[in-house]
């Protein structure tokens, strides 16, 4: 089976500006694929160039088999894309919108339409000029999504939409990827990605720095844990666990610091052995334990 | 409506389509209007424009004062040669610049084009719509124009009057064209707006001015105004050597704009 989405060496330049680098990717089918980075980071730009919205200074992007520069007609039939900075005719009802879509793509999606709106809570008949910024981001979803496309990309899906959308929305990521249809997705938002995703790749700075596994990474992200204790305590049971990176105690002896790769639940049974007054753990930057994971940095790995 | 570029652009323009054929409605009825006062009272008139510098004359569309007194004459100074033919060709240019860069400039393109619509499909469903769109006023006033003239006994040919009409919406569609073109290179608003104005702006004056600026006269020839009105299209009916001059100006305005949309980035984000 051909992948759903091939970089080769993908490269655009604004100018002299880096917009992104020799991206080198494949996205399997059936899979909710992360494309994670911080903002600038190329995100977008590689959207807009898979879709033929811009064209690549160099390298290639095969989407479906196809060619995004000589295909980009028959790609867009089969593919749904929600806009990073969604834009719309704020002259027209959410419900003219979508059917006006609908009807450029030649089908009648309003069965499809109805269903995504009502689950979504989407009131179709107002202006989107009335809209609130969620709602706007419920009709970019629906027209993403009204096609029952093949491959879909959204460019940071989440953005405005309330917790409760958004689990929504996770739910009928999974069933898209059930059906075998494929997502590619970007975010800025690592806990997203790891919530939602099966892999992502990380880019930064318009290159792509490491491609991940999303099961494995959630047993290699770094906490930072605090435990303070009722008396000092012996550091060495802890400096002895190969999921530990760093101990520390602090001069009085009484507060431990340690840095945990994966579970944390080894540390935690020796710290039982002791009289616990307060564990606090800290998110480490999760990011950076990601990237340094991927890229084999010895330090952390 | 809402099934096509071209369906959906004739629907967001249904109003200011309103409101252009009303201005001009007005515009040509008032001339229309007061035509029987000026004919009745050709000796003052006559005396008044023989006052005036004849270059100032030439802004009316003839340097004859009988020609100007005449219905086709008076009429043709009215609507093709001042304010008609600028208020009909400003609503071409809005259309021809939303077409393309204003659609860019809302950051709405991207959208559009993620749909399997080929962009050059987009540009020519557009076009077709903003000439469905200046058509339709032309004949509101040619409409106006016929009911205006039997009226007040102007004797007009009906011929004439169609001629004239459709000569004035080319003009119109020529700075219609040059926006979409201007907006098909670059994709930008303001630059489109600026360009396509200016244009309008620059041609109509040079034309005007080139009865008293003798060094203007080579450049006058090149002027979308001289080609609309260097014969009066209600006196002397269709002029074909100006009509296909701008059909043709119109089909390689049209041309620039698919081949400059088609190659280029457009504006994301
Ligand atoms: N139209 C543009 N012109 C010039 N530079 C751009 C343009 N679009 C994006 N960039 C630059 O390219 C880089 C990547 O931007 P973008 O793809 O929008 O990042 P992201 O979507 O990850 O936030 C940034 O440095 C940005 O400033
Ligand atoms: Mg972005």
């Amino acid at each position: 089976m051909t992948p759903p989405l091939i970089l080769e060496n993908l490269t655009k330049y604004y100018g002299s500006v880096r917009g992104v680098e020799d991206l080198n990717l494949e996205v399997r089918q059936g899979e909710i694929f992360g494309f994670l980075g911080p903002n600038g980071a190329g995100k977008s730009t590689t959207i807009s160039t898979v879709l033929d919205f811009i064209r690549p200074t160099r390298g290639s992007a095969t989407i479906l088999g196809m060619d995004s520069r000589n295909k980009s007609v028959e790609i867009h039939r089969l593919v749904g894309y929600l806009p990073g900075e969604l834009a719309m005719n704020d002259r027209m009802t959410g419900g003219e919108l979508l059917g006006y879509l609908a009807a450029l793509r030649g089908i009648d999606a309003s069965k499809e339409i109805a269903s995504l709106a009502s689950r979504f809570d989407l009131d179709l008949s107002r202006r989107i000029r009335a809209y609130s910024s969620g709602n706007r981001q419920k009709v970019g979803l629906v027209q993403a999504f009204m096609h029952r496309p093949q491959l879909l990309i959204l460019d940071e899906p989440t953005n405005g939409l309330d917790p409760i959308v958004q689990q929504e929305f996770y739910a009928l990521l999974h069933e898209v990827s059930a059906e075998g249809r494929t997502v590619f997705l970007s975010s800025h938002v690592l806990p997203e990605v790891e919530r939602i995703t099966d892999r992502a790749a990380i880019i930064r700075q318009g290159r792509l720095m490491v491609v991940a596994d999303i099961e494995q990474l959630k047993k290699t992200t770094q906490r930072r844990l605090e435990i303070t204790f009722a008396d000092p305590i012996d550091v060495s049971a802890f400096e002895s666990l190969d999921t530990a990176q760093t101990v520390q105690i602090s001069d009085d002896g009484y507060t431990l610091t340690v840095t945990v790769t994966g579970a944390v639940d080894p540390v935690i049974k020796i710290a039982a052995r002791y009289d616990v007054e307060s564990i606090v753990s800290h998110e480490g930057d999760l990011e950076e334990a990601f990237l340094a994971f991927y890229s084999g940095d010895t330090d952390a790995a | 409506m809402l099934r096509s570029v071209f369906g959906e652009t004739l629907w967001m323009r249904r109003s200011s389509m309103l409101w252009y054929s009303i201005g001009l409605t007005i515009l040509v009825g008032l001339t229309i209007a007061v035509y029987p006062t000026i004919r009745d009272d050709a000796d003052t008139f006559t005396q008044l424009l023989e006052s005036m510098p004849s270059g100032m004359m030439s802004f009316f569309g003839s340097s004859e004062v009988t020609e100007l007194l005449s219905p086709s004459g008076f009429l043709n100074s009215r609507v093709n040669a001042s304010i008609g033919s600028i208020v009909l060709a400003v609503f071409a240019i809005s259309i021809g610049t939303a077409a393309i860069a204003g659609e860019e400039d809302r950051r709405t393109m991207d959208l559009l084009l993620a749909t399997p619509t080929p962009r050059h499909r987009i540009v020519l469903e557009r076009f077709a719509a903003m000439t469905t769109l200046v058509l339709v006023v032309a004949f509101v006033v040619l409409v106006v124009m016929t009911i205006g003239s039997s009226v007040v006994d102007m004797e007009l040919s009906i011929a004439n009057m169609i001629a004239s009409n459709f000569m004035l919406a080319l003009l119109a569609l020529v700075f219609g064209s040059l926006a979409l073109a201007i907006g098909g290179l670059t994709g930008r608003r303001s630059v489109t707006v600026a360009a396509a104005a200016g244009a309008t702006v620059a041609t109509y004056f040079i034309n005007g001015l080139a009865e008293l600026v003798d060094s203007l006269q080579g450049l006058q020839k090149l002027t979308p105004f001289y080609w609309l009105q260097r014969a009066n299209p209600l006196r002397d009916g269709l002029s074909i050597e100006d009509t296909i001059i701008m059909l043709l100006v119109i089909a390689v305005s049209l041309g620039i704009a698919v081949w400059g949309f088609q190659r280029r980035d457009i504006a994301v984000n």
